[in-house]
């Protein structure tokens, strides 16, 4: 959560003398980190204050006025259509050289002098949003001007400075176990630690009720302790509801809080003073002049101040008076018994709630405020008195209200601040320098911790405003470090004994496969582990045998797939505009329930190939790249297995198992043309889907070697005419057998068609023999020839073409 | 018979000479040194000769035959030459079309990164591991010190399981971040450990900078007398490795339940040079001259109890990124939606 932290604020309670740049670098090495700098002014270059001396009509526009303006060094006549314009005035001046939005819409335009409507214009009158104070000003009609006559501001004097806006204010990062430092006093307290400046900040005092004046009622009665540990309330009567003076309305712009009357401004200046997010009710608006803390009771209905309704549940944390809620506890006021314009006796709240319970009821409900993100992260049950006394204080200065009653304080339990041991050695070695024990103490005082105790150990009281976040003594090791400055520690490279792990085979296969796939020309492919109910139908998963998400984000990651097919497929239908042919891959994880433990996650791979054709060539393609991989992976004696039944995925007549070892290690071939249709690809596609979990198992590094002969091989060719069903590997294999002196058998031919005739093939193979101990005679490479083709006639009933 | 010789040698030497091109040439090789050419003819010529005419005229008629041979070489190689002479025309080549290209494949841009991040750390002794994605609440959230009521553990931010909540492990998640590995590898005992764990990780939460799932890479380093000092080496080393020796780090505190002291590291923009300015106007990529690189921290001692270390003896330094991110950050591509990363357009995909 980021703060926006004006530097002339922060300097009402630490004296700090850096440029805002160093402030910055400082501070974000050790405590909360400066993103940004901003210099508040920066947009209102040339913009002066101008006081109205004259408005006279416009010669030539009704709607238009001259208006004589005194800019300190000279009065000039500006042309302006503004409605409340009146002599005597202040009025924020953009002279010639500034930009202004028109109307506060689109890009900013230079001004220049000019004449309107005939009458010559030096710069203009802006009004608020022009110049992009429409948070700080609210405009109350279309054509008001700024008024600025509450500043007192002397004609000419930069507008920026007029409304203490030569100003920087840095977008501050606070972490979310440090809610004490979003806030001025926090942020002053960590800079006053980190940069060694005095803290010059005074405790509020609470106003003393008006000595004899009667006290108003207002009974408290806090029924759920759990969930609101402290709840504080004081009355102030007499309360003149208005505008809040210019330093106000400057000090929340700065932080970017609009501002809307004092009573409430107060509120949020004393948020973001102190950290502490306050309330205030129209006490005349309480039912029973009672504040009950309770839980809600369902369905009961609050209007908050947002002007909507919100229906509530129970457990859900109210503020209610004798009759129904009138506050959401730390998320948001009623409309009802919020205060206006006519109140004027009213009851400030300053309360912790459960952190969980406001973090949780804002969320159900869709409504997040400023106070709920701060209760959310969990504020100390002390911080509460000091913030009540600070809006009462505020409350006398600012609308003249009096305290009418005693403070109440209900609350569940005493308080007793934490205590925890602290070493400095330990401290030293985590840090990994010596830090002297003085500055690890002047560290932690200056925190606010209060150091006592023996020199080796440390007792260490943790201030309450850090009560959340300092949970041991590891954390005071951390504050110790951070201020000290993890700049001003040394880089070291770790010595000493690497420890023995072997990295995980999977993993060093699995980069050596991605890389070898992209070499043969595909396209690596990283989809979702989750797909959509509809996906995982088209891809034939079942529902029941996959992993349901039960808070999918949307119904597209319902399901952990258990198989990559459908999430490939989807992808290539998406593509096939783009990409007629190609070649690509998955490799990742599936998910594979198991009953009372977690599913398997297993590595699987699937490579695909398509093309405008549909004579088999991608299943080939496939199976190619399959057998170079279990060739470059060292994997032998891989079997080709068709399992003849086909199935919804697989192409009947081109689609088979490999086996190694007598073990599955997938599939592959064409998917069936009508799985294809499913995802709405009308091309064919091959795929291969290969248990990768056990190939990496399998993958060998190990080379294997055997002599080289040193008689040269004889070379012959040789081709027939068979069945078309008949099997190259049976072929192969009935070769083989025939004689030792075959050592090599090549496809190199297969052909259909032509004059063959029906259902007939011709297959051509190169033909090497050899052996280990001499030069072969022709004569014997022709015995074999005729032995093979004595063979394949009676097997195959081959026709012999050579 | 020598006159004839003679006569032969100054024809088939002339004819040679005054042959054109490589057909000239071979015909008149043919028509004098051919099988039944005429120096063959001559040469039965010679065979016939008296027996003691023959080995005289039998050495000259070699000697002849020699220097048409030689005269044949010359005139083949000055052909031959005079051809080779003209190839730069007559062999010219458009060398601008097209190279016949191996087949070009891709990985994916995010498994490269995967890639340069393992080797940086394999260097300095950090082995890589993968760990479930599919966790148990206790591993992905409670031995990592996150407190049952965490906002992380709400399933507004992290994705359950319909699965049965185990007696001791809790629930059933995906795990939100690699740190789930950092206790899966405590759990194992082996002691010292400096461990790279990259996975795929997953929140719920998409839009132009958020993507469902994830990549992340978490570091964890074990031993005696692990300090603050230490990790800033080993942040630097990966910072200098991955992103050039020029850029510098920094640490920030930050918070995490599962470190302490927690840091948060920025490295120095490389498009501004770490100024915060670039022409006059703030640098629109980084926050005053750093860019957030990610977390890191001490382990804390409560993480090292539920994993069963003795935080006493045993201290370290974790941290985890963002593998996506960390790229971007390097490659200088500006993917102005972090969710193209897993569309799968060919066109997207094809460029890396």
């Amino acid at each position: 959560m980021n703060l926006l932290v004006s530097y002339d604020w922060l300097k009402d309670y630490v004296k700090l003398k850096h440029t805002p740049q160093e402030f910055a670098a400082r501070l974000s090495l050790s405590g909360p980190s400066v993103e940004r700098i901003h210099a508040a002014g920066a947009s209102l270059e040339k913009v002066v204050v101008g006081k109205i001396l004259k408005v006279k009509p416009h010669p030539n526009a009704d709607k238009l006025r001259v208006v004589e303006t005194d800019l300190g060094t000279m009065a000039k006549d500006i042309v302006c259509g503004g409605s409340n314009l009146e002599a005597g005035m202040l009025v924020a001046v953009a002279l010639p050289g500034a930009w202004v939005k028109w109307h506060g819409e689109g890009e900013p335009v230079e001004i220049k002098e000019a004449a309107l409507r005939g009458v010559a214009s030096y710069g203009m009158i802006c009004g608020a949003d022009e110049i992009g104070l429409a948070d700080a000003f609210p405009k109350q009609g279309e054509k008001e001007i700024l008024d600025l006559t509450s500043t007192k501001a002397a004609p000419g004097t930069p507008l920026a400075e007029a409304l203490k806006l030569d100003d920087v204010v840095f977008d501050v990062e606070v972490t979310s176990n440090r809610p004490d430092a979003y806030c001025m006093l926090g942020m002053a307290m960590e800079a006053s630690a980190i940069l060694k400046a005095p803290l010059t900040w005074k405790a509020p005092k609470m106003p003393k009720a008006k000595a004899g004046a009667k006290p108003e009622a207002l009974a408290v009665e806090l029924k759920a302790k759990k969930l609101c540990p402290r709840y504080q309330a004081v009355v102030m009567r007499n309360a003149k509801v208005g505008e809040s003076p210019a330093w106000m309305k400057a000090r929340l712009a700065s932080a970017g809080v609009r501002s809307i009357n004092n009573l409430v401004d107060i509120t949020n200046f004393v948020r973001l003073e102190l950290g502490q997010p306050m309330h205030v009710f129209d006490y005349d608006k309480l039912a029973g002049k009672k504040i009950v803390v309770r839980e809600a009771v369902q369905g009961e209905t609050l209007k908050a101040l947002d002007g909507n309704a919100y229906e509530l549940k129970a457990g859900q944390l109210v503020i209610a008076d004798a009759e129904k809620p009138v506050a959401v506890a730390g998320v948001m006021g009623g409309e009802e018994s919020g205060a206006t314009g006519t109140t004027t006796t009213v009851v400030f709240e300053s309360a912790a709630f459960d952190p969980v319970s406001v973090r949780r009821t804002a969320r159900a409900l869709n409504l997040h405020s400023d106070s709920s993100k701060l209760y959310e992260k969990g504020l100390s049950t002390e911080l509460t008195a000091m913030a009540l006394a600070r809006a009462a204080e505020l409350a006398a200065e600012l609308c003249g209200a009096e305290v009418a009653s005693k403070v109440i304080d209900a609350r569940a339990s005493a308080y007793k601040p934490l205590v925890f041991p602290f070493r400095p050695s330990v401290a030293a070695k985590l840090i990994g320098v010596d830090i002297p024990a003085k500055e690890m103490k002047r560290i932690l005082t200056d925190l606010g911790f209060k150091v006592s105790g023996a020199a080796a150990k440390w007792k260490v009281v943790v201030p309450f405003w850090r009560d959340h976040d300092i949970e041991g003594e590891r954390d005071l090791v951390e504050e110790v470090a951070r201020v000290h400055g993890y700049g001003n520690l040394p880089s070291v490279m770790p010595e000493g004994r690497l420890p023995l792990a072997e990295p995980a085979r999977a993993l060093v296969w699995e980069d050596r496969a991605k890389r070898l796939l992209k070499a043969w020309g595909h396209v690596e492919l990283m989809t979702y582990s989750f797909i959509s109910k509809e996906l995982a139908a088209k891809s034939d998963c079942g529902e029941s045998d996959m992993l349901r998400v039960s808070n999918p984000l949307s119904e597209e990651y319902e399901f952990m797939r258990d198989r990559l097919t459908g999430s490939v497929l989807d992808v290539i239908a998406k593509n096939q505009e783009e990409a007629v042919e190609g070649r690509c891959f998955e490799l990742a994880n599936v998910y594979i329930p198991r009953k009372g433990d977690l599913p398997i996650e297993t590595p699987r791979l699937l490579i695909a190939s398509w093309s405008r054709h549909a004579d088999g060539r991608d299943t080939l393609a496939v199976k190619g790249v399959v057998e170079a991989l279990l060739e470059e992976f060292g994997v032998r004696g891989a079997k080709v297995v068709r399992d003849g039944e086909g199935n919804a995925v697989w192409h009947p007549g081109r689609s088979a198992t490999i086996e190694v070892g007598g073990e599955m290690l997938g599939g592959f071939g064409e998917f069936h043309p009508d799985y294809l249709k499913r995802f709405g690809i009308e091309r064919r596609v091959a795929g291969a889907s290969l248990d990768f979990a056990m190939l990496s198992a399998l993958a060998r590094d190990a080379k294997f070697y055997s002599p080289v002969s040193e008689f040269p091989r004889v070379k012959r060719d040789l081709a027939f005419v068979v069945g078309r069903r008949s099997e190259h590997a049976a072929i192969v294999e009935k070769m083989r057998n025939a004689d030792p002196l075959l050592k090599e058998v090549e496809l190199f031919d297969v052909f259909e068609g032509g004059n063959l005739g029906e259902g007939k093939k011709s297959m051509a193979y190169h033909l090497q023999f050899g052996a280990d101990d001499r030069t072969l005679k022709a004569e014997e490479v022709d015995r074999v020839m005729e032995t093979l083709r004595a063979r394949l006639k009676e097997a195959f009933g081959a026709e012999i073409r050579s | 018979m020598k006159d004839k010789l003679e006569q032969l040698k100054i024809e088939a030497t002339a004819a040679f000479a005054a042959a054109k091109d490589a057909a000239e040439l071979e015909a008149a090789e043919i028509k004098y040194l051919g099988r039944k050419g005429m120096m063959a003819a001559l040469m039965q010529g010679v065979a016939g000769l008296p027996p003691n005419e023959r080995p005289m005229m039998g050495k000259f008629a070699n000697e002849v035959k020699a220097v048409i041979d030689r005269a044949l070489a010359d005139r083949r190689a000055a052909l031959e030459a005079e051809k080779r002479g003209a190839i730069a025309t007559t062999e010219w080549m458009d060398l601008t079309v097209p190279g016949t290209r191996p087949p070009q494949g891709h990985v994916h841009i995010v498994t490269d990164a995967i890639a340069a991040v393992t080797g940086i750390f394999e260097k300095i002794g950090f082995t890589r591991v993968r760990y479930p994605e599919v966790e148990w609440d206790w591993y992905a959230f409670e031995a990592l010190n996150m407190p049952k009521d965490h906002p992380a553990r709400d399933e507004w931010e992290t994705f359950f399981m319909d699965a049965p909540e185990d007696a001791k492990w809790g629930k059933m998640v995906l795990t939100p971040h690699t740190s789930s590995g950092q206790v899966r590898e405590l759990k194992k005992g082996k002691l010292p450990i400096r461990m790279i764990n990259i996975s795929k990780t997953y929140r719920r939460q998409s839009d132009v900078t958020h993507v469902p799932m994830f990549h992340q890479f978490e570091g964890l380093m074990i031993d005696k007398d692990v300090s603050v000092t230490h990790l800033k080496g080993v942040l630097d080393h990966f910072a200098k490795e991955f992103f050039g020796a020029g850029r510098r780090t920094r640490l920030r505190p930050f918070h995490f339940r599962f470190t302490e002291p927690s840091f948060e590291i920025d490295i120095s923009c490389d498009l501004c040079g770490g100024t915060g300015m670039q022409g006059g106007n703030k640098c629109r990529v980084c926050k005053e001259g750093w860019l957030e690189l990610g977390g890191a921290g001490m382990v804390h001692p409560n993480v090292l109890t539920a994993c069963g270390v003795d935080p006493e003896k045993w201290s370290g330094f974790a941290f985890g990124w963002g593998v996506e991110r960390t790229m971007m950050m390097r490659e200088g591509v500006k993917i102005d939606d972090i969710r193209h990363l897993y569309k799968n357009d060919f066109r997207f995909l094809t460029q890396f």
